[in-house]
């Protein structure tokens, strides 16, 4: 009878889905103001036939929902992208040299003010438009102001976002990144005296603004294209607070705007018809899947759901042997470098030929051709191509050589008195965050420094919240374990960005435990020094310090961007500034003929 | 019986609570905060102690709690939470800018959609199939069935899965690779709308549920078997066999519906096991369910939404648990309850 | 047979369990399972002196080899890339490890997290539930809500936790006694064990409700009540009568149950959260094994040929048991 009562309720439950009249008309969701407040609202659409021709469209992956598209709490890569194609800033990255180029501002010059402080001057173009993407029409409209006058971006828009990010009470992660404008890290900390406009950015006249830095920094262009001090809207923050980057009443200035985001589901982004270079953005339409699992989206690539997707590392192998997806496959280098960082305290890592040992037993090029097979590049030093002021890879640093480190550990347990048996008790820890590709290079290099040097070490592994509480300054030294994995991405193009924030042991990260020496005034000298050419000499200094004499970290290698690409998509890999699907074009027929249509 | 419901149903209310209030303490016991780092660089204390100011975590852990609960207006504090009691779970940490409300109500539908269908999947196929094998025990119609059914439960979803895509998606080209049919708004808040629920619906759910479902539907149909064996042998049927009614009979009447109860039972934890279940199937076949938020939000260090789903999950449970003691009662009249 | 049949334990016990054993004996399946079982059990043990390689052993130059005749299970087009080396019997991983041999290893863990979380689970999940139904009432009721508590906590916080706390005793560990016993106990199980008591404590509750349905519904049958009549006490009626009643579904139950516990250990891996480097499970094999699956089914092959066989012996042997233990056949 059971079973019976089950058949019925199954029964009535497809039966009342399909008996129901449906309407014609899709649903969907508007977000109306009524008497005051907002509600968001179901509304029944009546949707035009649809005309026969595809607009171009981009079938793109994001990997993950982006925690967020305000550029002030942007911090994510993902996030990152989609800033790059809705905002605008006063400058950008050229995609393919990486150099700063103007996009707001049209130029710049560097001064003084009257206290002896450098200031940079931009003086920006008046023709950027505000608009708004409306979801029920479909159309993109410029936002007008109180009095019905059209909105541009101008420089109190600059103003309002650099301050916003600065203020405390927004939240912003990257917040530490403005430090450099003057009294930034005094609001940002809660100084009671200061207000938002002692903040060393003003605008000179409606198109002019003016920043005041705490010091002089010659990467300061390079920061000022950064997401977080993107010109925002202030009158529709002001409207919808958190709710603002929501589809409908988000206001961007960029080539995209945002047509609709179902969170967690798609983010799809169409062509701004407004925006100043509209007739250059070959592609109208970018619809982004959040597919999570890497395998997932290669089968979707394979499928032809995909125009362009990550390889997974199992799968190498058979996409470079496979004909036509070889032709496909392309590997370009990244800014981000893979290190293993040494407890620069510990025993026995305190001493360099210890250090100098596990650098050198690593074999990067056996690393990069068996394990990682994406044609990363073996660092020696820490800064990659790109980044100003670096030394160019296998230029400065320890060549991986295992003679040689066989022989400085050698001489290290000679001058001890010890056996590597005595050297193993000492139960070496390597630990590394979670994750199947740390894992694997882990597992690596344990086997590379038994066979080599003869060396136990035992690998840990934690998850990624609890990895970082571990490697922080204050963890006890007996917790800490002797050798560690990091990466570095650059968050603007400068060795300042790299060695000096991540290694310096007064004023950067200093996880290795350093003790403050020629390498740390160096950084901080070349940060301050207003010469570029005096700058690179200085950073070249720097890292073979670090990297060859003090031997304070192992560089490992150069992170590549590994993907494969239909071949009706013409992309680019753009080092810095986020991926720039404006500059992107496809040949839509060629998709449409191979997807059977 | 209505009195009992009523009971369980107050009873509720102490249970949710200590489940909120594990998962708050235990989540800020864990190492690590929300605000600790953002991708792969850690923050300045000056950026952490601005967003902990922010979402009020630099209250003491009893105020948060009470102002998770009840809201910030009846404790007194400037806030905006009206607490869980009107349906604010707060704002979510790592997602800035959106509700754990509205986390909740795009993606809960879906796995509930999901989840349902497989557990419909379950029973349509394990029933049967375990009473097929019960009624023929020994004979190779048992052991084919025990064998179909021990071969689905050995092979976890997540390598299903991927060999269910590959061939009936790559392949074949029968179904969709990822996906799934229903988008927000939903109808009546859960279901797809009904212009959505077409074929391609179903194409899109066919590999998740077939996934999900067969595992459940080996265990189901293993179940069903020993528990009818069990309960042929009773006495009472032998008094329906003696009385002379027909095999038929005795079975659909009186044996069935006691042998039930161990799978009505395990509906109840088959609910639970959904939940890592769907995390997998919903990864790979690229489904934006709840299961997700499950797992990645005590990575993120994103308490409210954790808190928020765990509360969500422990209601469902324990209605679903409600719901199988009063199918025991009626299953098998002998149980009672005072 | 009579009431004196029931109460009278003494003499009936010893022949009782002769009678069920030799019932068991008889069920061709279910003793070639359990002889499957042992076998696992002793492979695992001696696992040392039967493998070619160590676990552990890995030749870079040699990832994801295969032998020259498993050529036919691979892909079209895998001449075009895949490395053929015969040294490995059973094919090698990415990292250039014998996967012979690493199932071989790999079936300790699997194997210790089988027993052990079913032992806690029969232990724990049966007494408890059997206490809740027969007590019934507020009893029954608090436990349930015990119950319901437990089901509802978020089992990966607890895991993460004792993982966090536990790995950083286990670093300042090195010195003596009992305290080193147990970490190193840790070690050698790829730092498992204090997730196998996790997970021992989370995983009764499906057998306790279980139980728990199953007490219900018999506690009020005649022979409960005969037995009460004769003077039996609680704990006697609960164990002596109603258990071998009940046992059937809940053997079943459990049998059923040993690859979700394997199964959890994957998805721990698959997480991250499994056993460390370079210590091998089933779970873990597969996990990495499903990333390889369109390129190299064959990684994935043998462990999950492993997991499907070994669950299937303990299904079939759990069937043997509860035929061979249900008091009714007894005299069939």
């Amino acid at each position: 009878m059971r079973k019976r009562l089950f058949v019925l309720f199954s029964v009535l439950i497809v039966g009342a889905m399909l008996l129901s009249a449906c309407g014609s008309g899709a649903v969907e969701t508007v977000i109306v103001e009524k008497e005051g407040k907002t509600v968001v609202e179901t509304v029944i659409v009546e949707k035009e036939a649809e005309m026969g021709v595809q607009p171009v469209t981009l079938n793109w992956n994001y990997g993950t929902e982006p925690p967020t598209v305000d550029p002030s709490l942007a911090t994510d890569t993902t996030s990152v992208d989609v800033v790059a194609n809705l905002f605008v800033g006063l400058t950008t990255f050229d995609p393919i040299t990486g150099l700063v180029i103007p996009e707001l501002a049209t130029d710049w010059e560097v001064g003084e003010d009257a206290d002896g402080n450098q200031t940079y001057t931009f003086h920006l173009r008046d023709d950027i438009a505000w608009v708004n993407y409306n979801p029920v029409t479909g159309e993109t409209t410029q936002e007008v102001d109180a009095d019905g006058n059209p909105r541009f971006v101008n420089a109190h828009d600059v103003v309002y976002g650099a301050q916003r990010t600065v203020d405390p009470n927004t939240g912003s992660d990257y917040a530490y990144v403005t430090y450099v404008i003057k009294n930034a890290l005094a609001i940002n900390s809660g100084d009671e005296e200061l207000t938002l406009d002692d903040l060393g950015v003003a605008a000179v006249d409606d198109f002019t603004v003016q920043f005041t830095l705490e010091y002089p920094a010659g990467y300061f262009p390079a920061i000022a294209g950064m997401w977080i001090v993107k010109p925002m809207p202030a009158w529709t923050i002001d409207e919808w607070g958190d709710k603002w980057t929501e589809a409908g009443l988000i206001v961007t200035n960029g080539p995209y705007v945002l047509e609709s985001w179902i969170h967690g589901g798609e983010l799809n982004l169409v062509k701004n018809p407004l925006w100043i270079k509209a007739d250059d953005v070959q592609i109208e339409r970018v619809e982004g899947l959040m597919i999570v699992e890497a395998s997932t989206a290669f089968a979707l690539y394979e499928n032809n759901e995909l125009d362009t997707t990550g390889v997974p590392l199992p799968e190498m192998d058979r996409v470079k042997a496979d004909p036509v997806l070889s032709a496909e496959y392309f590997n370009a280098p990244d800014v981000c470098t893979y290190y293993y960082g040494f407890t620069n305290n510990k025993p026995p890592f305190d001493d360099v030929r210890v250090r100098k040992a596990f650098v050198q037993a690593i074999d990067r090029q056996s690393l990069i051709d068996n394990v990682l097979k994406g044609g990363q590049i073996p660092a020696t030093s820490f800064a990659p191509d790109g980044i100003f002021g670096a030394p160019p890879q296998g230029t400065v640093g320890l060549p991986s050589d295992a003679a040689a480190a066989k022989a400085s550990l050698q001489e290290y347990l000679d001058e001890k008195g010890m056996t590597i048996d005595d050297f193993n008790a000492l139960d070496i820890v390597l630990m590394y965050n979670t994750s199947e590709g740390h894992a694997r290079i882990a597992a690596a290099i344990q086997q590379m420094w038994a066979d080599t040097l003869g060396v136990q070490v035992r690998v840990e592994n934690q998850e990624w919240a609890v990895y970082l509480v571990t490697l922080q300054n204050d963890t006890p030294l007996v917790d800490m374990p002797h050798v560690w994995r990091m990466g570095w991405c650059a968050d603007y193009p400068d060795e300042n960005n790299w060695i000096h924030e991540v290694f310096n042991a007064d004023e950067g990260a200093n996880r290795l435990r350093r003790v403050s020496g020629e390498f740390d005034a160096l950084t901080v000298q070349a940060g301050r020094e207003p010469d570029p050419e005096v700058r690179k000499e200085l950073y070249f200094q720097a890292e073979k310090i670090l990297a060859e004499d003090e031997v304070a970290y192992a560089p490992i290698y150069v992170y590549t961007i590994v993907s494969v690409t239909k071949p009706w998509l013409v992309r680019n890999y753009p080092l810095l500034g986020g991926n720039d699907f404006f500059n992107w074009t496809i040949d839509m027929d060629a998709k449409l003929a191979a997807q059977g249509q | 019986m209505a009195r009992y419901i009523i009971r369980r149903i107050l009873q509720f209310i102490p249970v949710l609570i200590a489940v909120a209030l594990f998962t708050f303490v235990l989540m800020r016991a864990i190492p690590g905060g929300p605000f600790d780092f953002a991708g792969d660089r850690s923050l300045p204390p000056t950026i952490v102690a601005n967003l902990e100011a922010k979402y009020h975590l630099d209250w003491p852990m009893w105020k948060q709690f009470l102002s998770y609960l009840i809201g910030d207006d009846i404790l007194g504090e400037e806030g905006g939470s009206l607490g869980v009691i009107r349906g604010d779970f707060g704002p979510s940490l790592h997602f800035r800018g959106q509700q754990v409300s509205d986390i909740i109500k795009t993606t809960l539908p879906i796995s509930a959609q999901l989840g349902f269908m497989s557990v419909l999947l379950a029973v349509l196929i394990g029933i049967p199939l375990g009473i097929i094998a019960a009624l023929n025990q020994n004979s190779w119609l048992d052991y084919t069935s025990t064998f179909g059914a021990v071969f689905f439960l050995s092979v976890p979803n997540m390598v299903l899965a991927p060999i269910l895509i590959w061939i009936f998606a790559l392949i074949l080209g029968w179904f969709p690779v990822a996906g799934w049919g229903a988008k927000p708004p939903y109808l009546l808040g859960f279901l797809p709308q009904l212009d959505q629920l077409n074929i391609e619906y179903f194409k899109n759910a066919a590999m998740p549920v077939f996934a999900l479902g067969t595992g459940s539907a080996a265990i189901i149909a293993r179940l069903t078997r020993a528990s009818l064996l069990q309960v042929m042998g009773e006495d009472y049927i032998r008094t329906a066999r003696a009385k002379g009614l027909t095999e038929r009979v005795v079975i659909i009447v009186h044996a069935l519906k006691n042998s039930l109860i161990p799978v009505v039972t395990i509906l109840g934890p088959l609910f639970a096991a959904l939940v890592t279940g769907t995390f997998i199937v919903e990864q790979i076949f690229g489904i934006n369910g709840m299961g997700k938020h499950f797992i990645t939000s005590v990575g993120n260090r994103d308490y409210q939404v954790i808190t928020g789903v765990t509360l969500i999950y422990a209601f469902l449970l324990v209605i679903a648990n409600l719901l199988v003691d009063i199918t025991y009662a009626w299953l098998d009249p002998r149980i009672r309850y005072d | 047979m009579t009431v004196a049949d029931l109460v009278l334990p003494t003499t009936k016990e010893k022949s009782l369990w002769q009678k069920s054993f030799s019932r068991l004996l008889r069920n061709k399946v279910a003793v070639v399972s359990g002889i499957f079982i042992i076998l696992m059990i002793l492979i695992a043990l001696f696992a040392g002196k039967l493998t070619p390689y160590t676990f552990a052993e890995q030749d870079l130059m040699a990832n994801n080899s295969i032998p020259q005749w498993m050529l036919f299970l691979l892909p079209e087009g895998a001449e075009n890339y895949a490395h053929i080396n015969n040294d490995y019997i059973l094919s090698a991983d990415h990292l250039g490890r014998d996967i012979l041999t690493r199932t071989i290893y790999g079936a300790r863990i699997s194997l210790a997290i089988a027993f052990a979380a079913s032992f806690v689970d029969l232990l724990v999940g049966i007494t408890y539930g059997m206490i809740s139904g027969y007590a019934g009432g507020r009893v029954d009721s608090l436990m349930m809500r015990v119950v319901d508590f437990l089901y509802a906590f978020p089992f990966l916080i607890v895991v993460i936790l004792m993982q966090t706390y536990f790995k950083a005793i286990a670093r300042r560990g090195g010195g003596e006694g009992f305290g080193s016993a147990i970490i190193n106990l840790n070690n050698e199980l790829g730092g498992m064990l204090f997730l196998f008591i996790a997970i021992g404590l989370v995983n009764w509750l499906g057998m306790a409700r279980l139980a728990r349905g199953q007490v219900l519904s018999y506690k009020r049958m005649e022979f409960v009540e005969a037995a009460r009549a004769i003077g039996a006490n609680d704990t006697r009626i609960m164990f002596k009568h109603l258990l071998p009643n009940i046992l059937g579904p809940l053997i079943v139950s459990e049998t059923l149950s040993i690859p979700t516990w394997i199964f959890l250990e994957a998805f721990l891996s698959f997480i991250g959260l499994g056993v460390n480097a370079p210590t091998p499970s089933w779970g873990i094999m597969i996990s990495e094994g499903v990333q390889a699956l369109r390129s190299y089914p064959n990684q994935i092959l043998f462990p999950a040929i492993a997991l499907s066989l070994t669950t299937l012996a303990f299904n079939f042997l759990g069937d043997g048991l509860r035929d061979a233990f249900d008091p009714r056949m007894i005299d069939k």
